[in-house]
Parts: structure tokens; sequence; C-alpha cells
């Protein structure tokens, strides 16, 4: 019973803040409608693809609005005391995330294709596509959000959950990317968390446009869609039932402390400075200082890691090893005959 | 009642407790004392379930309070920095509780207007001791079985502090039971029956205030001769001396102690009055030279 008052409370204090979130992107969606702001003179501006971008950044940053009262010894002090169970607050947090997510974005959505529609000579055939399209983003909302929140409530500091939504924004595409120079047809884009939101707004813009939908793609970038977005549904889904999981295991005490999930900094470091230094083009000189600025940028994250520059002998090493396999991988792709899919 | 038996607690590679034991008694206002990072706002945070010990274990009625709302529905806790949203203001705090606790509206409105807080101003624009205020309302209007407070006295006026130990008082009638934190001692032997007393990583001493200053002896000794700790008939907590006068503190009876000095042929003997304040000091102290 508390914690349905509690989640009537929280709903009713975050009213204001959605609707002006909503209010933002209306604006923004309806102006790009009215001044056809991407393609003026050839392309239909929809609102789909201004309201996916404006939806998938919400998606990123609700996680961080909800959850950030545990980073905060203050706020945990007074929540985790309360007679609520901690799953039972993480519960109210997140549904409400999803309403807070959700609702802005249902109304500008609705506002932007009845301007569209109005605006717009479309036929009842292309107007009827916003209703799929609607439908269709928003498990791909649904996969932002979830895998944010999940990540975001690793770090032990806001900033450090801020970065880990980065990390994981990015993770995929970077590593596909290796894999693409490895074994070839591989399209990393198709793996990022955001992918199948704007391949929603992607789609729905073929449909409406006059050059119609393109069904010709071809069956490795087909291969690729399914499998990055079956990748990030199931990761999707695998971050919210660990979000409540892990739940009662978080301890308080860590609050502002280095944040050492292997969700974070720790893997997301040496991760990425092999990714980024093995798709280099190692044989070009100017690349090389491309490998001295991942390495300067892995250092200065690792100072953020540690909260210190400080880092310490293991850190130190971590990045050493994480950079020669990096510029090991690197040699192993230029050396290789397999021929190299664009980006 | 409130237990805890054996409870251990670190932070990384520091240690705050290894094998704390408390038993405070329902109805009792208990004051929690220690030197600066002695653990005591840890044993509070895990008393109102915030921290779990690594080992042993805190229990209220018998009962895990670590995430038991049921138990916790009992509990108030208000932190030595209360928290707030920005731009929350008295009113909505009050519908805050209302959500989780059976808060009494008429007793938050009796304790504000006290306090002459503003109910419609947001709570970031209050002074130190202004926030205090209100979160002492709230505190009251939850009207909870178990109230702990850390750094209860910080930022208070002396009229607030008066209004606050009357408050706390007309909750023990009530049957609710108090632990307050904090370094303002004599605030502390005004309201409270007994103590914690937390030092070098435990619970050095927990009972009755009455009894631990009945058990510890200020004693001023005036001697024909100059004498040294060693010629004390009994183990000093600590001796000084000016010349022939000589200062002890020990524990044991008056009549005890001063019999066992009679027999030194001293000049004059005179117990000097000790309060909850030298108490704490010679036992920490004590617990120092030890």
């Amino acid at each position: 019973m508390s914690a349905k008052k509690y989640f009537v409370f929280e709903l009713k204090k975050a009213l204001f803040a959605m609707g002006s979130i909503a209010l933002i992107m209306t604006a923004i969606s309806l102006a790009t409608i009215i001044t056809d702001y991407y393609l003026p003179g050839y392309r239909i501006e929809s609102g789909v693809e201004a309201n996916a971008i404006m939806g998938g950044i919400l998606a990123a940053i609700v996680p961080v609005w909800m959850f950030s009262y545990k980073m905060k010894r203050r706020s945990v002090d007074l929540f985790y005391s309360l007679p609520l169970k901690r799953v039972q607050i993480l519960k109210v947090k997140y549904l409400l995330g999803l309403i807070a997510l959700y609702a802005p974005y249902t109304t500008s959505f609705v506002l932007s294709a009845l301007t569209a529609l109005i605006k717009y000579p479309l036929d009842a055939f292309s107007g009827v596509y916003y209703i799929p399209a609607f439908f269709a983003s928003l498990p791909g909302l649904f996969c932002i959000y979830s895998i944010a929140s999940f990540v975001f409530t690793r770090a032990e500091r806001t900033v450090d959950g801020m970065i880990f939504i980065i990390f994981w924004a990015l993770a995929m595409l970077v590593v596909m990317r290796v894999v693409n120079n490895f074994i070839g047809d591989v399209v990393a884009y198709y793996y990022m968390p955001t992918s199948p939101l704007d391949q929603v707004a992607v789609t729905f813009g073929e449909y409406i446009e006059i050059i119609g939908i393109k069904v010709h793609e071809a069956d490795y970038i087909v291969a690729n869609m399914a499998v990055g977005f079956s990748i990030t549904g199931l990761m999707a889904i695998a971050s919210t039932v660990l979000l409540f999981l892990t739940e009662k295991k978080k301890k308080a005490e860590n609050i502002g402390a280095v944040s050492e999930s292997p969700f974070g900094y720790k893997v997301m470091i040496p991760l990425f400075t092999v990714c980024i230094i093995a798709n280099l083009d190692i044989f070009y000189f100017y690349e090389i200082v491309l490998i001295v600025i991942t390495a300067s940028a892995a250092f200065m994250l690792s100072a953020l890691y540690k909260h210190t520059f400080k880092i310490g002998k293991v850190q130190a090493i971590i990045l050493a090893a994480a950079v020669v396999t990096g510029i090991a991988f690197a040699l192993i792709i230029a050396f290789s005959t397999v021929n190299y899919t664009p980006f | 009642m409130i237990t805890a038996s054996g409870i251990k607690k670190s932070f990384g590679s520091k240690t705050v407790f290894n094998g704390a034991d408390i038993t405070v008694d329902d109805g009792s206002i208990c004051g929690l004392v220690g030197i600066n990072g002695a653990g005591k706002s840890t044993l509070l945070r895990i008393l109102c379930g915030v921290l779990t010990a690594d080992g042993g274990a805190a229990q209220i009625d018998g009962k895990e309070i670590f995430d038991n709302p049921e138990v916790k529905r009992g509990i108030f806790f208000l932190a030595d920095e209360p928290f707030f949203e920005y731009g929350l203001t008295c009113a909505k705090l009050c519908e805050f509780y209302k959500t989780v606790y059976d808060f009494d509206e008429a007793v938050f409105r009796k304790y504000t207007d006290k306090f002459g807080s503003e109910l419609k101003k947001p709570i970031r624009n209050f002074s130190k001791g202004m926030k205090r205020q209100v979160y002492i309302a709230a505190a009251f209007a939850c009207k909870p079985k178990y109230l702990f407070l850390d750094e209860a006295f910080d930022g208070l006026d002396p009229l607030s502090r008066l209004e606050f130990k009357r408050g706390i008082i007309e909750l023990q009638e009530g049957g609710t039971t108090v632990i307050i934190a904090s370094h303002s001692l004599r605030e502390l032997e005004d309201i409270c029956d007994s103590f914690i007393l937390i030092d070098n990583m435990t619970v050095k001493v927990c009972g009755k205030i009455e009894d631990a200053l009945d058990n510890i002896v200020k004693l001023q000794v005036v001697f024909s001769t100059e004498m040294e700790e060693k010629d004390m008939p009994f183990p000093c907590m600590r001796f000084t001396r000016v010349g022939r006068v000589v200062t002890v503190v020990a524990r044991g009876g008056k009549d005890e102690l001063t019999a066992k000095l009679e027999k030194m042929n001293p000049l004059i003997i005179d117990e000097v009055g000790m309060d909850f304040e030298d108490y704490f000091i010679e036992e920490v102290r004590s617990g120092v030279k030890q």
C-alpha cells in the first residue's frame, strides 16, 4: 500500500518535468516539420525521425534522473531507511522512468503526426503507417532505457554512471567493427542499442517518401539487423532482470567510492582502447598519433575511474597491455587478406 | 528492544566495528557517543537498515531490520545532513512522509509553528538549523516507535534545543525509544537515561548514565609528600600531580576508594563532581592510555 501511495506521490511530483519535456520535444519536432529542416524541397519531414532522436536521448537521460538517488549518501540515508523494500523503491522509480519516457514521446509523436498529415498531402495509406511506426518504436526506446538504467546503476557516482551509459551506447559498435575487420560482412551500426529505434524511423521515412521502401537490402545487411536487434533486445531484457536481481546486494557504503563494476571502467577502458586502436590503419603515420590520443584518453578515463591521476601500477599495466593488444590486432588486420566492408 | 550482537563492519581496509554488542531497552532515551570517526553514524545506519553489517546481527524486537518494511514502519532516521530535493517545501515534505508513515499533520504543524518554519518556502533556502527544525517536526509527526537521530543538536539555537528535548521526552512518554548520536554531551545528559560509548572499533560501554557516573570517581588529595601514580593503592584512569596535590580518576565507589586513600594518611581528600562529559573524556583517555 505504501509503495502505491509513494508511486502516486512521485508521479505527481514528476508531472511538471514531464510536461516540460513533452513541450520541448513537441516544439522541436514541429519546428523540423514546419521548416522542412532535413532536406528542404525533396524529403517529406514526418516528425518520426526527430522524435526517434529525441526519444533515444531521453531514454538515456531518464535513468540518470530516476536513479541518481542511489549515488548520494544523503538520499540513500533517506530512501533506504523508509519502510519500503529497496526493490519496491526501484520498481517505483523504474515505472516512473518508463512513464517519463513514453508520455512525452507519445505526446510529441501524436502532435507531430497530426501536423505532418495536415501539412503534407499524404494519402491515407501512407498516413496510416504512423500507427505501426509508433508501436514499433516503443521497444526501441525500452531497449535504450533498460540498458542505460542497468549500467547507470552499476556506478557509485552520477558522473561515472553517465560515462557508463555512453560506454554501452558505443561498446557494440567498436567491438563489431573489429569483428568486421576480421571476418567482413558485419555492419557494426546495427548492434548499437539505438539502432532498432533509428531503423523504425528510417523505414517509416522510406515508406512515405516518393522513392518507396527499399526491400532490396543485401542478405548480409538483413542478417546483421536480425542478429544486432536480437542482441540488443536480449541485452535489454537481461539488463532489466539484473537491475532488480542485484538491487538488494548493492552496498550503500560504496556510494561515492571507486566504481569497480565489471560493467564500467574496469572492463570498458581496456575494451575501448583495444578496439579503437585495432580499428586504426596502422600503416599510416598520422594514425600513430591517434594511438597516442587513444592511450591518453584511456589514461584520463582511468584517472576519473580511480579519482586520482596516480592510477596505480595495476591499472597502468592494464592500459599498456590494452594498447599493445590493440596494435597487435591492428597489425593482424592490416596483414590479413579479408576484404574490408566499410562501416 | 534494540539488540545488536557481534556487529562487524569494515569500509574497505578500514575496520569500524570488530564485534560490537548493544542492548537498548524499550522506552529509553539513549545517547550514542564517541570521538569523531568512531562509528556512531555507521551504527545508526546499520540500526535503521541503510547499511548491512559484515558480521553479527542487528535486530529490533527480535526481527532483522535490513529490507524489512514491517520493522522499518516503526523506525524514523534523521541523518546528520537530511536529504531534500530541489524545490521541496515543508508542505511537500509533509505529503512525502504521509505516503510511507502514519503521519500526524497536526503534530507537524505544532512544531513548525513553534520553530517558526515557513511551510511554502523551499527548504533549500533555509539555514542549517532551520532545515533540522523541519525534519525534527517531521520525525515527531511520524510518531515512530524507534527514533534514530544523528548529530541531533547540530545547528539548533538554544530555544529550539529546548523544544526539541521537550518533544523527545513527550515521545518517550508515549513509548518511543530514542537513540541520539551527538557530541553535545551536556544536552544528552539532560534527557538520556542510557548511553552507548563507541571506542576503538567496539562498544566500550552500554548502560545507564547514572550507573556509569556512580562507578567512576574523581578525587583531589593533598599529601604531606609528593606522590607518584605507582604509589596509589588502586589503578588510576588518570593521575595528575601539582606539587603535593594529586588528582586521581578511578573506577569504583567513592567510599571504597576513599578508604584506601585514608591508609596513606593524606592531609585532605575531596571529591570533585563529574558530569557525563567528564566521564566521556576519562573513558576515552583511559582507552588511549591502555
